[in-house]
């Protein structure tokens, strides 16, 4: 069991945490989960894909890092190589508390079993002397709620989306330049042609909701495919 | 409709019917159920069935009030074709499927009302949720915690040819009169299945014109007929139809609203047989007879006729996607069959 504790000024005054960024960190992933309140923020930097869960009845956004598990091309001598990181990625070890269907504010829990728990004087700290959150955590316990609200917001968004039929399957075929093939599979993109097909009362009903921009928030990230197979390519030329 | 019935699909057994107290009394009848059931007037207090017992242009002005603003998707027959949505003689459909707002829709239907000639226009499947607001709050059976796809069928007088589908169905005639003709499963082999990729509606059909069978083409329809029920229902009535039983529907009023509900005993994780079937078709069938057979011996022993000794000799925590299906396995499956199917 992951030992996930509500966070307080009483019980982790002195916790530090490490910011770099590393595969030992647990960084090395091939996405992240991101909800339609920060599309607009990730398409500038990450493919934003589509799908299922496993029980195949509701869906996700993912911010894609890489082609295959364990693999983060935006991952690199320690830095995170883009001028913006997911709410999910950017909290750790920081989570939301409670259930997501649970109204009103959530407390801010902390992971103590993360490897970003420092151990030794390493890190920044949460709380300074005094108890006062520091302003490393006041942004945590920003992006928190920010990511809790985007989430609670998400379940109408996918509702909507399935409602017009707007997601279909993805499937991309990558042959790199050492001549090896990636595929990635099993994700659903916006249905681009069913979206111009939309009636004027529809785009309307999804103008009014909000629903609009991150629909074409997740059109748009799907160029940075192209930058996620040149970051694969020097890598592979490097490395 | 005593036209074109003919006197062995009049004088077929009605399907026996069952009373309900409450929803408890009919969850319970439907977890024992292993055939078709009618239940008189079980949504008999549905504002939509109350309006419709006024008039079919009161059900459509109800329906319009709740209707979303989008396009529905609606097919239209060729006039004269009796209402039957079906091939034609180059087996292309004889109907039309197009998009339209309900309320054009709806107009032309009252246009067409006393026309027995008019085009049949029938919306077909349309999710209660998605395509309406507060119509199913309003007018549904309480069917506890089942997994429901709700669904509102719309239409001019309709035939729909025999045909079964997966889940389980309770349908509810909802204006108008519906009639059902109901076939057990197995009784496929006489219904004279049409093509399984080209079909009117998703599902194979029978080729068999129950208006007119045809013994000589369809001699074995006289056995299906054989053990075939009947189930007439007036607005409110309900029929049960369990997965895979086969169902040939009739809406013989001018205007007809059904409304039913799917459900699966299967999670939606574990797929769809159809699937199964059709990879089969691709992959076995056309093999020398010997292989088929080795195939067939595989399948009963790993998928049919499966038991203890398919994994007895594995050890546990070694067994793959032979353990107990769960969504974590069924995804690696799925994952393995797109890739493999992609390649």
């Amino acid at each position: 069991m992951p030992r996930h504790e509500a966070l307080s000024a009483d019980d982790h005054r002195d916790l530090r945490i490490l910011e770099s960024r590393d595969a030992a960190l647990g960084d090395a992933r091939m996405a992240c989960i991101t909800v339609p309140a920060e599309f607009r923020a990730v398409q500038a930097e990450y493919p934003i894909l589509f799908r299922l869960n496993e029980t195949r009845d509701r869906f996700s956004a993912l911010a894609m890092f890489g082609f295959e598990n364990g693999e983060n091309l935006y991952l690199a001598d320690g830095r995170w190589d883009a001028r913006y990181r997911p709410l999910a990625i950017d909290i750790q070890p920081f989570l939301i508390g409670g259930s997501p269907e649970d109204d009103g504010p959530k407390q801010v829990h902390v992971d103590l079993d993360s490897p970003r728990i420092a151990t030794g004087a390493q890190g920044v700290r949460i709380f300074d002397k005094h108890g006062r959150p520091t302003p490393y955590l006041e942004r945590v316990i920003q992006q928190v709620g920010e990511l809790d609200h985007g989430f609670r917001e998400a379940g109408a968004f996918f509702a909507a989306l399935q409602r017009y039929e707007l997601l279909e399957p993805f499937t991309l075929d990558v042959t790199l330049d050492d001549g090896s093939s990636n595929r990635l599979i099993g994700y659903h993109i916006i249905a681009e042609e069913r979206l111009a097909a939309l009636g004027g009362a529809v785009l309307a009903e999804l103008q009014a909701a909000g629903y609009l921009e991150p629909i074409y928030m997740a059109i748009a990230s799907l160029g940075q495919i192209s930058g996620l197979i040149a970051r694969r390519n020097r890598r592979g030329a490097h490395g | 409709m005593a036209d074109a019935d003919p006197g062995r699909l009049t004088a077929l057994p009605p399907v026996p019917e069952v009373t309900v107290a409450d929803a408890a009394e009919l969850d319970h009848i439907l977890r024992e159920a292993d055939r078709p059931f009618v239940v008189r007037g079980l949504t008999a207090d549905w504002p939509l069935v109350q309006a419709g017992r006024r008039s079919g242009e009161a059900a459509r002005t109800y329906l319009l009030d709740h209707r979303r603003d989008r396009p529905f998707t609606v097919s239209v027959g060729v006039p004269g074709s009796g209402g039957r949505l079906f091939y034609d003689d180059a087996m292309a459909m004889n109907f039309r499927m197009m998009e339209a707002g309900l309320p054009e829709i709806f107009a032309r239907i009252a246009q067409f009302a006393g026309q027995p000639e008019a085009p049949s226009i029938y919306l077909a499947s349309i999710d209660m949720h998605q395509y309406f607001d507060g119509l199913h709050a309003a007018n549904h059976v309480d069917l506890g915690e089942r997994d429901l796809l709700a669904s509102i069928w719309i239409g001019t007088r309709t035939r729909i040819a025999a045909h079964n589908d997966v889940p389980h169905n309770l349908a509810i005639c909802a204006v108008g009169r519906r009639r059902f003709t109901l076939f057990p499963r197995e009784q496929f082999r006489n219904l004279y299945l049409g093509p399984v990729d080209n079909t009117p509606a998703g599902r194979a059909v029978s080729m068999v014109d129950f208006h007119a069978p045809d013994l000589d083409r369809h001699p074995r329809f006289a056995e299906a007929l054989a053990s075939a029920q009947v189930a007439d229902l007036a607005a409110g009535d309900a029929v049960f139809i369990p997965a895979l039983w086969w169902h040939h529907v009739e809406g013989t009023e001018d205007f007809n609203v059904l409304v039913n509900y799917w459900w699966r005993d299967a999670p939606r994780w574990m797929g769809q047989p159809q699937e199964a079937l059709n990879h089969a078709m691709m992959t076995i069938r056309d093999l020398p007879a010997d292989q088929k057979a080795h195939w067939r011996a595989m399948f009963d022993h790993y998928v049919f006729a499966n038991d203890d000794s398919v994994t007895a000799h594995i050890p546990e925590g070694g067994r793959g996607i032979l353990d107990p299906m769960t969504p974590d396995l069924a995804g690696r499956i799925r994952a393995f069959l797109l890739r493999t199917l992609s390649r």
